[in-house]
Formats: structure tokens, C-alpha cells, sequence
């Protein structure tokens, strides 16, 4: 593994109009990918984890656009890249699973005709060999008989069987960095560790760097290497994913730990989070998640917090604060304008 | 609170319950499904729900839970068993003393948003059911106590469900199932597909109705999670059988049967190498033609030559805790028992 960034994202910010308004989208993104690594990206709805990737892919529908930053994918600018360099970009070297397998398959061709036209779009070689790499990655996606399998249609799968697809027509092309929107969200708990593994088998054997979202902190923390937590479009805490499961920083990561129902706690509620996400019409003054934080204090209303490095995480909160932060101090709180 | 054996307090008691599906497609498609053969959705199910209990039904998708949940609710024709009600038989009841019973069972069905009608506003679908019962004016809640019983504001009374969130749009239809009075709710996965803080805040509301309302529940979910917190006895489902049931502790203490060990494997925090051993791999077969002898045994990794050829029966395998599987307590032998649960908590004789 070399040390380069595959994937760099820096200060990443999008808006989208509607109802004649300009309207936040993600603000202020910044995370590195390396060759082989997995990312994954939590939040609940709303927090913006979707309009980063299809971002990062530049998908985003017509009405949002990229407001500022940057996205350095193997030193190639993608905010500026042309539609034709996105193009051939996609599929070939950043590939993309998305939630929901049989609306993302064509219902009326065969599984083989699909992995065939992917192959294609990309390469000029005969359709025989390609029929052999498709045979050979449905193989290795773990689906048995595959020259049946390649002359089925979507709708004769079962719904673990189209995502396994979905990843080899993505892996075909032996892409660089894949993106998967909630890969197993529509998955049976049993077939989501087997995707989870399929992900993780092919980062070790080929390399690829994987972005895996996921509203599900269970199965981010099985899979990736890092997690980057988002909240209202921002970035609240970026740690590794065994870290931020012991050790959550930020007071988000913790109430989203602590929500979780927990056996432990039977007979007693569960713990909540009161109030909700703030939606893409009210403007954030401070910290987004100031409103419905336990320990909010008056700056963090007031002022928004730095995406500070605290050992090896970085969080986005007062808390951690180099100068004014009250990690270390348990004496009265300080005033909120202490720099 | 009763486990399989205890079933005198209960308040529904479901006996070798079966629940067919293809036999009327048959006749009427033959010429297209020649051989289409008769698909076992539920196959001789026997659980009780006692008052005020919570029971937990899980699997994975395919293995009749919902059909078990519906059936249970006279919502599908029976192929044989019986369910009990409060000691009155649904399945051979007259179409009017059902519809009566039937106030005193609910359902919150399984996709709430899509579950609401879009053309009719909040307080219409609260009295949607009043109006179909003819209950008395005098008899109905008001619109604002029952969105008050979900914790929503009366504000919401005149909104669409598409102006309501995934987690309103699940306490209205909870509201809904209210409406009547109930004693007895099915809720088909109260909580997929809502955000984690979301889930939370239904899991309490259930818990919080049971307590104020003295319901009980039969909570189908495939969410382990929800379940182990919540449930009283935990029974587990897989190609229309239920392999294990027992008191909720029991079965994410110490679970006997490979199917649930593998599902409880799938929650992070287990040894690798334990996983390894438990990952279920493939997927539910096709339960058209289900496998031999026992269901599950082309996916365990314990199935020995028996498996193949003989169904296990539901045995007594601890107090209250029954399993269908030939070789429970051998597995639990082989394993070192410390390894063989979640926590390596003491278990209680």
C-alpha cells in the first residue's frame, strides 16, 4: 500500500436550488482515500452522505451543483473535469453500488448482456472474451452456474443475487475506487456480512479503495478502516472505525452509539436523541448539532467549531477545541469569546 | 409471562398452525404451472402469547413471518392448526364474530408510509376505522388523544402522510391500530428503514403502550437488536418452521440451534474464528422446493447423513427454551461454552 491518496477530498461544498432558494448541501468535506482502504461514511437521512458520493462521481441532479473545493482523484481535478473525462472515467475507474440492485439492473436484459455492455463501453474486445471475464467475476462474486446465471434476467434472482451482481459489473473493469450507496440496506442480516466480506475480499485482492455509506453503524465498523460521521451535511468526527466505536469523540457519534437498542437496557427506555435534524432551509450559525447536544454550551450556538485533530481522529467540535475547548478543564464554563 | 410449555394465561395460542399458498393458482394456471407444486409458507406453527407479553418473531425474508403475523389475524385462509383468541377459535370463527374479535387484534403493518392512504389526511385515517365498525360517537377517541397516545401534536391531524417523516408516519399507523382498543398488536418491523435515533424513540413508544394499555405483541423484525431488547420470548423462523423459541435471554444467552447461532454471529462483536464457523452462507433456498429432512441443513455446517433424511422435532432443550434440531446439545458440546454465547456470561440453571 502506498501512502498517496487515491481519493482526496478538500472542503468540499454543494448547494441545490429549489423553491427559488439557494439550499445548503454538504459543507466543508475534507477526507483522504488510500490505494486499498475502506471509508465509511454514516449519518442518518438527511446528513448529506448521498450528495457526497454522487458528488465525488459528479451525479448530482441538475438542480445541485459543487459551490467550492476540491476532489483530487489520481491527480486528476474532478470538479472540473469535463463530462467526457467523467465519463470515461465512470465505470472504469470509479465504479458505483448503489441501494437498491432491481431498479439499478435493466429489467429487460440478460444479466450477461449487462456485464457485457459494461465491459464495452470501455474496451474493444471480442464479446466472447468478455463473456469468459463476466463468467469468471460472477464466479468470484460467489455465484455457482454461471452460464445460467449470465442468460437470466434481474427479476429471476433473488435480491442477494442482483447485489452480488451489482459488484461484479462494478468490479469488471478492475475500477480504483468504488462507491457503495447502503449496499446492504435492503439485505437480510445473514447476506449483509456475506457483501460486507465480498467488499473486503476484493480491496485485499485488488487494490481498490472502497467508499461504503451507510446509515447502519454496525456495518460500517465491520468493514471499513476509517469512518467519517456526518451530520446536516457537515463532517462531525473522522476516526478509525474501531476507535470511534470505543472511544466516540464527538457528542453525535456517542448519542448514535448510545441509541442503539441495547439488551443490556431492557425494561428501561433507550436513550433518545431529542429534537431533530435541522433541515436544508434554516441556516447553522454554530454547530450543527448544537440544538439537540447534551453538552452544548453558548459557543456552540454561536460560533462554528474547527475540524480539529485530536490524536489520530479529527472532530468537529468545541469540546476539542485547541483554545477554547474544555477537554481538559472542569472548572466553570469559559466565555464564548475566548480567542 | 409463559415460554412454549406455559399456556394458561395466554391470550392467543396458535397450534400446529400451516398456511398454503398454490393450490387455487394451480387449477386456474394449469396449462402455464404444470407442476407447480403447493408452497408451504407456514408449516405446523405453535407459539402463545400470554397478556401483556412480548414475543419477537425473527428470520430472514422468505421465511413466513408475516404470513404467520397475517394468519394469526384470520388475514389468510388456514390450511390446518388452529389460533386461539382469548380461548375463542378465529380460524373457524362466523365472518361477524371475527370482524367483533378483530377489534381486540391489530396490525401496524409493515410499510407504514406506503400503508396510508395518500388522499386521506391524518384525523380521516384515524377515524377510518370508527366509520367501518359504525361505532357510536360517544364510543370514539378523539382525533388529538390518540396522536396524543403516539406522542404526536395535534397539529399533525390535518396533514398528508406526505408531509409526514418515516418515524410519524410509523406512529400513525401505530395510532391507527389503536383506534379500536385493542388487547393484541402484530407489528410487522416496527422499525426498518428508520434512522437510529428514530428506532429508539418507537421501540419506547411500544414499550411505554404496552405498560399504560396492557397490550401484548407479537413483533415480527429481523432486527436482532430491537428484538433482544425488547422481546420477552424470542421465537425464530426459517422456511415456515420455527427452529428455536424460548425467553429472550435464553436465546441470545445461549442459543441452541446452528440457525440462530449463525443470526446472532451476523451482530458485530463475536470472535472471528467463531464466525467463520457460524457464517451463513447462501441464501434462504427456495421454498417451493425446500430441502429434505431438516430445512437448514444444506446451509449448516454441522449437518450430518440424519439431517438430510429426518425432520428434527421441536425438542425441550432447557426450561421453557425448545429447539428443532437433531444435535443441539452435541454442538454444545464441541463448543467451548464460554465461546458459544455473546457475552460469556453465567448461565442461570
Amino acid at each position: 500500500m502506498t501512502t498517496q491518496p487515491i481519493l482526496s477530498v478538500e472542503a468540499l461544498t454543494t448547494n441545490y436550488r429549489a423553491d427559488g432558494m439557494s439550499l445548503r448541501g454538504i459543507k466543508d468535506i475534507s477526507f483522504d482515500l488510500k490505494r486499498g482502504e475502506i471509508l465509511g461514511i454514516v449519518g442518518e437521512s438527511g446528513s448529506g452522505k448521498s450528495t457526497l458520493s454522487f458528488a465525488i462521481s459528479r451525479l448530482l441532479p441538475e438542480n445541485a451543483q459543487i459551490e467550492s473545493g476540491q476532489i483530487e482523484f489520481s491527480g486528476l481535478d474532478l470538479t472540473i473535469a469535463s463530462p467526457k473525462e467523467m465519463r470515461r472515467l465512470r465505470g472504469d475507474k470509479i465504479a458505483m453500488v448503489f441501494q437498491d440492485p432491481l431498479s439499478s439492473l435493466h429489467p429487460c436484459l440478460t444479466i450477461g448482456r449487462q456485464m457485457v455492455d459494461a465491459l464495452r463501453a470501455h474496451n474493444s474486445g471480442s464479446r466472447k472474451e468478455y463473456q469468459n471475464l463476466a463468467a469468471d467475476m460472477l464466479a468470484r462474486v460467489g455465484i455457482g452456474n454461471t452460464g445460467q446465471r449470465l442468460r437470466q434476467y434481474p427479476h429471476e434472482l433473488s435480491g442477494g443475487m442482483r447485489q452480488r451482481v451489482m459488484i461484479a459489473i462494478a468490479l469488471l473493469l478492475r475500477p480504483d475506487l468504488l462507491i457503495a450507496d447502503e449496499p446492504t440496506s435492503a439485505l437480510d442480516v445473514s447476506l449483509q456480512g456475506q457483501i460486507i466480506g465480498l467488499l473486503a475480499g476484493f480491496r485485499e485482492k485488488l487494490g481498490t479503495s472502497v467508499l461504503i455509506i451507510s446509515h447502519d453503524l454496525t456495518v460500517i465498523s465491520s468493514a471499513a478502516d476509517f469512518v467519517l460521521v456526518m451530520y446536516a451535511g457537515e463532517s462531525m468526527e473522522l476516526a478509525n472505525a474501531e476507535e470511534i466505536f470505543r472511544h466516540p469523540l464527538h457528542p453525535y457519534t456517542q448519542s448514535l452509539i448510545s441509541v442503539m437498542p441495547d439488551r443490556r437496557l431492557r425494561g428501561k427506555p433507550l436513550p433518545t436523541i431529542p429534537g431533530r435534524v435541522p433541515s436544508a432551509h434554516e441556516t447553522i450559525v454554530g454547530c450543527a448539532f448544537a440544538g439537540r447536544c447534551p453538552q452544548t454550551r453558548h459557543v456552540c450556538s454561536a460560533e462554528r467549531p474547527q475540524f480539529s485533530a485530536v490524536g489520530l481522529s479529527r472532530v468537529r467540535c468545541h469540546i476539542y477545541d485547541p483554545q477554547s475547548g474544555w477537554l481538559f478543564d472542569t472548572e466553570a464554563e469559559k466565555p464564548a469569546a475566548a480567542r | 409471562m409463559s415460554g412454549p410449555k406455559e399456556s394458561a394465561a395466554s391470550l392467543l395460542e396458535v397450534h400446529d398452525l400451516s398456511v398454503h399458498f398454490g393450490e387455487a393458482q394451480r387449477a386456474r394456471w394449469s396449462w402455464w404451472h404444470t407442476e407447480r407444486s403447493l408452497l408451504r409458507a407456514v408449516d405446523g406453527v405453535s407459539l402463545s402469547v400470554g397478556k401483556g407479553e412480548i414475543v419477537g418473531l425473527v428470520g430472514e425474508s422468505g421465511s413466513g413471518k408475516t404470513t404467520l403475523g397475517r394468519a394469526i389475524l384470520g388475514m389468510y385462509p388456514i390450511a390446518g392448526g388452529e389460533v386461539l383468541f382469548a380461548g375463542s377459535d378465529v380460524s373457524r370463527m362466523s365472518r361477524n364474530d371475527r370482524r367483533l374479535l378483530r377489534r381486540r387484534m391489530q396490525m401496524i403493518p409493515q410499510d407504514a408510509a406506503a400503508s396510508l392512504s395518500p388522499r386521506f389526511s391524518v384525523s380521516q385515517l384515524l377515524t377510518e376505522a370508527y366509520d367501518i365498525s359504525g361505532t357510536a360517537p360517544a364510543a370514539r377517541k378523539p382525533t388529538s388523544e390518540l396522536l396524543s397516545m403516539v406522542e404526536l401534536g395535534h397539529e399533525h391531524a390535518n396533514k398528508y402522510p406526505h408531509e409526514l417523516s418515516g418515524g410519524q408516519a410509523r406512529r400513525v399507523s401505530i395510532a391507527r391500530a389503536l383506534a379500536m382498543g385493542p388487547d393484541f398488536i402484530v407489528a410487522d418491523e416496527p422499525t426498518a428503514g428508520l434512522d437510529v435515533s428514530a428506532v429508539a424513540t418507537i421501540v419506547n413508544l411500544l414499550m411505554r403502550l404496552r405498560t399504560d394499555l396492557g397490550l401484548s405483541y407479537l413483533v415480527i423484525t429481523h432486527d436482532l437488536q430491537v428484538v433482544a431488547y425488547l422481546a420477552d420470548v424470542i421465537a425464530v423462523m426459517y422456511l415456515g418452521k420455527i427452529v428455536e423459541i424460548g425467553r429472550a435471554e435464553d436465546i441470545i444467552d445461549s442459543p441452541k440451534h446452528p440457525y440462530t447461532r449463525s443470526l446472532l454471529h451476523s451482530i458485530s462483536g463475536r470472535a472471528a474464528a467463531e464466525r467463520a464457523m457460524f457464517e451463513l452462507k447462501g441464501e434462504v433456498p427456495n421454498p417451493l422446493t425446500p430441502p429434505s429432512g431438516c430445512r437448514f441443513h444444506p446451509r449448516c455446517s454441522f449437518a450430518r447423513p440424519l439431517c438430510r433424511t429426518q425432520e428434527p422435532l421441536r425438542t425441550e432443550c432447557g426450561k421453557n427454551h425448545e429447539t428443532a434440531c437433531h444435535f443441539w446439545n452435541k454442538i454444545e458440546a464441541t463448543l467451548d461454552p464460554a465461546n458459544g454465547r455473546i457475552n460469556s456470561k453465567e448461565n442461570t440453571p
